[in-house]
This record gives structure tokens, C-alpha cells and sequence, in this order.
């Protein structure tokens, strides 16, 4: 349960900590007494919570993350959750959650992830995150983007698509019984 | 009030639009939590109710004959 807690934080911390080196884009947000970073084996790069910009990720890999709490000492109900930001009225997905009791206030951890061929490459997508432990409540967002080509079965499917559903624009404005 | 197809205005501006949010999307213009994506497809559906009313495709000539119109009664000539 420990273990599960401050992994909570960490993973937090951690997608906190997904910042790009990329320049111009959103800057990555923390509130709270949390520190974390990680590192991508693959990806061959390392952010931490501090960074601005846009997170590109590679599809799969494997990051080294650590995460710490500052703030809080002995056992203390904890929760905290991982939400991908949707288009307006439709609100947030939320991707995991936790809760329950602990006295850890850091950790560290490898943790494997594989996004799957049907997410689209080259989106931006805000990630927001929250951890309350005890009296420290941490709070943050990134924006990310799974690295690859534009140019993809979604992209080219959408612009057939609308070729399409043009074509079928032009034709209501047709007049009815003209030529 | 409609020249045109109001109901396949409707529809097909919709999706027109959807799509274009959509392309705009997949190529990186706007990220997933744009508001642009829930509006442009309700624009479409005005654009594509406008567009119907409009209907500038395939209208009758004003200075032409209408197809309406039946044509002379057709009279012999004088013997």
C-alpha cells in the first residue's frame, strides 16, 4: 500500500516532469511541494518538473522516474489521480487514481508504458495531475505529444473525409428542380 | 425559404466541419482540449443551412424562360 501511494506521487511527479526541450509551447505547471523527473531509456532524454514546453514522447519506452513529497511526516491518508484534458463540454478522461494510507514521501521506480497504434501521433494532449497527502496537496499539467509523422492512416482518413463530406456541402446547395 | 437541400446542408456542413477540426487536430494545428473541435462542427450546421437557403448551384436564369412554364400552345398556320 506504501509502495502504491508514493508510486501515486511519483507518477504524478513524473508526468509533471514530462517537458520537452521543444521551445514555444505551453509551459508545464506544478503547484506544491513536489519534486520529480524521469528519465526516457529510449528516448534518450531526461525532464524534470521544473522544465517548460511541449513533452514529446516516444510511443514506447522505458522511463527511470523518481518522485518526493516535502512537507508531510508519519502516516497520512493520501489520493491523487491522472486526467487527459478533452475538448470543451466533454471534461477530462481519467487514466488512474489512487487513494488509502502512508508514511513514504519519496520513491523511485522503471515503469514501461506502450501507447497503443490507434492514438493518433504528433496531438497535443494536456495531461493534469493531482496527489493530496496529509496537509500537502500537489497539483500540475503538461502538454505532450507521442512522437512521429503527421502524416498517418488518422490524418489521411480525415482528409479524404472531408473531400468527401465537401463534395456532399456543395451538392445541397443545389437548387431544388434546377439543372 | 430554402432553395436548396436544407437537410443535407445541415448534415453535410456538420461533418464538413468536424473533419476540418479534425485534419487540424491530426496535423498538429490545435491540441486535443480545443474548443475549436465541439465549434466548428455547429458552425457547419449554420454554414451548411445558409449555404442550402443561398442554393447558387444549378439556379434557374432570371432572364431565361422558367421550366415551369408550359410552353405555346402550338397553332397551324393559315392555310
Amino acid at each position: 500500500m506504501v509502495r502504491r501511494a508514493v508510486l501515486g506521487f511519483a507518477v504524478v511527479c513524473a508526468a509533471i516532469a514530462f517537458v520537452p526541450a521543444a521551445a514555444g509551447a505551453a509551459p508545464t505547471v506544478i503547484n506544491g511541494p513536489c519534486e520529480g523527473s524521469g528519465a526516457f531509456q529510449k528516448g534518450g532524454f531526461t525532464v524534470n518538473a521544473t522544465e517548460t514546453g511541449t513533452v514529446e514522447v516516444p510511443r514506447t519506452d522505458d522511463v527511470s522516474w523518481t518522485g518526493s513529497i516535502t512537507g508531510v511526516t508519519g502516516d497520512n491518508a493520501y489520493s491523487g489521480s491522472i486526467e487527459v484534458e478533452l475538448p470543451p463540454p466533454f471534461g477530462s478522461m481519467s487514466i488512474d487514481s489512487w487513494s488509502g494510507t502512508t508514511d513514504a514521501t519519496s520513491n523511485s521506480g522503471v515503469k514501461h508504458y506502450d501507447i497503443p497504434g490507434a492514438v493518433p501521433a504528433n496531438v497535443e494532449f494536456t495531461v493534469k495531475g493531482s496527489h493530496s497527502q496529509g496537509t500537502a496537496s500537489c497539483s500540475g499539467h503538461v502538454t505532450a505529444k507521442i512522437k512521429g509523422s503527421s502524416v498517418n492512416a488518422f490524418s489521411v482518413g480525415s482528409v479524404a473525409l472531408t473531400l468527401l463530406t465537401g463534395l456532399g456541402l456543395l451538392f445541397a446547395g443545389r437548387a431544388k428542380g434546377g439543372i | 425559404m430554402f432553395k436548396g437541400h436544407a437537410v443535407r446542408g445541415a448534415i453535410f456542413g456538420f461533418l464538413f466541419f468536424l473533419f476540418i477540426a479534425l485534419d487540424l487536430l491530426f496535423f498538429g494545428v490545435i491540441p486535443l482540449d480545443s474548443a475549436l473541435l465541439t465549434i466548428l462542427p455547429l458552425v457547419g450546421i449554420v454554414v451548411g443551412l445558409a449555404w442550402a437557403a443561398v442554393a447558387p448551384l444549378g439556379a434557374k436564369g432570371t432572364t431565361g424562360a422558367s421550366a415551369d412554364v408550359p410552353p405555346p400552345a402550338y397553332q397551324p398556320p393559315p392555310a
